[in-house]
């Protein structure tokens, strides 16, 4: 299940009023999330949630699912 | 439309989005053009480059040097660099000379360099290898460059990360996703600064500082607290406040206007002007001062009235909520900034607000306050006089006309940017295109300053003419003129001027428009009151052969 929390920073850094964000959806899919959107994006979900990455963690993900993964791996499930 | 150029040695376009918002808040219409970090040697060296065919307003040149450092230190010299760097160094000042020769009609705008503290040698920087002195030498010759090329202007990212720092600004992570080592922080710090620069080449600045009095420019109350106890000193909390209006008075020089709005009686303040030591603000830098205890709204707009200015060219500085509150509600134009609660901080405030961007001061700018003051004294003298001719008379009033050269040349650029309200055509020429009219054959530009008894006002307009020979006529592509002269018939020994050069040049018409906006109203009827015909709606015509054409005999006319 992708967070509302995650899908709002999402939607937000890319001026998005909705789009179905799913676990299995890819950067590619959404409008506006190009390379350059990923890491504003990567950097609003720090400062949101109060995480970390580290830049292997970045290239790893996949899919929205695999961020989602991560943050409540980094959150222990306790979204803030 | 204004084509801004980036060139970098790293992914700059990650602050693009930044730059864009903030452009669009300032109704700066815009064009980022931006070949890729890789593009940066070909695009300068290659003479048929994107860069050169279109020959933008405004190139951004950032290379971080940082770049070519990693990796590539030779311990066994001093800077400790390799050849190979120390090539790339000079390749870079190379494409900083070729690309401002090239484009000698826009304006080139170059980061200067800093080291990135990943590199710095600690304890051995400076004793025993100098890198950070290599950095400062390299900073110098860029002023050198600066001071060949008078369209290169550097821009001073040393000073903003002197400022935040560079833990602050950077995140190195995107370094290595990226090659782009700005946090968000920085992309937004870096942003305004790009924006600065840009402002200040369009002329976006504010034109007067409206200041009040108590807990403002000094704390206390003089009403209540009497000379002796506000606080106003040369240490302790009182210097904060003399620090304060040291600024103000910096700004001052630089021609920024200042002036009073304050709630309190007159002759109390005057006692503080008369006799405070530390009072360093004195009447005369005043343009205008309203102390009086009327609603401060009703001052302002009369502030802004006697200046001849508009309400958004004034800021409005006041350490009470309420009237802070009270101006940005009922007069919106105003910029109404907060200043903070401890006055400790109203000089750092005051420094950081991006109001006052100039890349050079003109004589004028530094005239321009006594020049106001001068106009109140005009004012006096008028207001003795029944009848205006008779008070013109009065004036001894020289007009000198000047075909545009290298010394009113930013004059002009200045006057073409922002005039507002005697500006018959609003066109806002950039200095390219100016410089490409001064070339032409087709266009003339000349400046006019004016003088009376009582001093020297410096250049107060310009006018463009476009010749059109084969149809017998002059178009007056522009009329601006200075505010600051608005009401003493100046227009009229302009016009004649361009009269009687048509007449030398055997033609017959003079024709131009009028392009209304909602501050130009005092221009409006210059052709119609000078007899032009009205041909069509805003569009006159003046057939010079129908009647003699006489220079009123309160000017004299100097055109040089």
């Amino acid at each position: 299940m992708i967070s509302e929390k995650l899908k709002s920073i999402i939607l937000k850094e890319l001026n998005l009023s909705d789009f179905d964000i799913k676990e299995e959806t890819l950067a590619s899919e959404v409008p506006g999330w190009d390379s350059l959107k990923n890491f504003t994006i990567f950097l609003s979900i720090e400062e949101e949630y109060g995480i970390k990455f580290l830049t292997e963690e970045i290239l790893s993900i996949k899919n929205v699912g695999d961020l989602q993964k991560l943050i409540d791996l980094k959150t222990n499930g306790n979204e803030k | 439309m204004l084509n801004i150029y980036f060139l970098s040695n790293y992914s700059i376009e990650f602050i693009f989005e930044s730059l864009r918002k903030k452009l669009i808040e300032f109704q700066i219409e815009f064009n980022i053009i931006y070949p890729g970090f890789n593009q940066y040697s070909q695009q300068i060296f290659n003479p048929e480059s994107e860069l050169y065919t279109k020959s933008p307003e405004i190139v951004f040149i950032s290379i971080d040097l940082n770049n070519y450092f990693a990796n590539n230190f030779d311990l066994k010299n001093n800077p400790p660099i390799t050849e190979n760097v120390s090539n790339q160094i000079e390749q870079v000042f190379q494409s900083f000379e070729i690309i401002s020769e090239k484009l000698k009609n826009s304006t080139i705008f170059i980061d200067n360099f800093y080291l990135d503290s990943t590199f710095n040698f600690g304890t051995l920087e400076y004793n025993f290898f100098n890198l950070e002195e290599l950095i400062s030498k390299l900073n110098s010759r860029l002023i050198e460059i600066q001071q060949r090329h008078h369209n290169v202007k550097i821009i001073d990212i040393n000073a903003l990360i002197n400022k935040y720092g560079q833990k602050e600004l950077f995140d190195y992570r995107l370094l290595y996703l990226a090659k782009f080592k700005w946090n968000k922080k920085g992309i937004d710090k870096l942003s305004d600064l790009y924006i600065s620069h840009i402002k200040s080449y369009l002329g976006i600045r504010k034109k007067c500082v409206v200041v009040d009095l108590d807990n403002t420019l000094w704390g206390g109350i003089i009403g209540q607290d009497g000379i002796e106890n506000i606080k106003l000193s040369n240490d302790g909390i009182g210097k904060a406040f003399y620090d304060f209006q040291s600024y103000l008075l910096k700004l001052y020089n630089q021609g920024i206007l200042l002036a009073i709005c304050s709630k309190n009686s007159e002759n109390v303040v005057n006692l503080v002007f008369e006799k405070h030591p530390y009072m360093i603000l004195k009447p005369e830098h005043f343009a205008v001062k309203k102390i009086n205890w009327n609603n401060k709204v009703e001052n302002i707009i009369e502030i802004a009235k006697e200046l001849n200015i508009g309400l958004d060219s004034l800021v409005f500085l006041d350490d009470s909520k309420f009237e802070r509150e009270l101006i940005k509600q009922q007069l919106p134009q105003v910029e109404v900034p907060d200043l903070p609660d401890d006055p400790s901080l109203y000089t750092i405030f005051i420094s950081e607000l991006d109001y006052f961007n100039f890349h050079k001061l003109t004589d004028d700018d530094f005239k321009r306050n006594e020049s106001y003051r001068l106009n109140f004294e005009r004012k006096k003298q008028e207001e003795s006089f029944s009848n205006i001719k008779d008070y013109l008379r009065s004036l001894n009033m020289k007009v000198e006309i000047k075909k545009i050269d290298d010394f009113t040349f930013p004059r002009i650029v200045q006057l073409i940017q922002k005039t507002n309200q005697f500006n018959t055509t609003t066109k806002r020429y950039t200095e390219s295109e100016i410089m490409q009219m001064r070339n032409s054959d087709e266009w003339e530009i000349y400046s006019f300053s004016v003088s009376d008894k009582f001093g020297d006002n410096g250049i107060v307009g310009v006018f463009i003419l476009k010749f059109y020979n084969e149809s017998s006529k002059i178009n007056i592509d522009s009329f601006i003129m200075s505010c600051r002269v608005i009401g003493r018939e100046i227009e009229d020994a302009v016009l004649y001027f361009i009269v009687n050069k048509a007449k030398e040049k055997n033609i017959k018409t003079l024709t131009a428009d009028i392009i209304p906006t909602p501050k130009n109203e005092p221009c409006r009827n210059v052709y119609k009151n000078y007899g032009f015909e009205e041909v069509k709606e805003n569009s006159w015509a003046l057939d010079i052969t129908k009647k003699d054409f006489e220079l009123p005999d309160y000017f004299q006319l100097i055109s040089l």
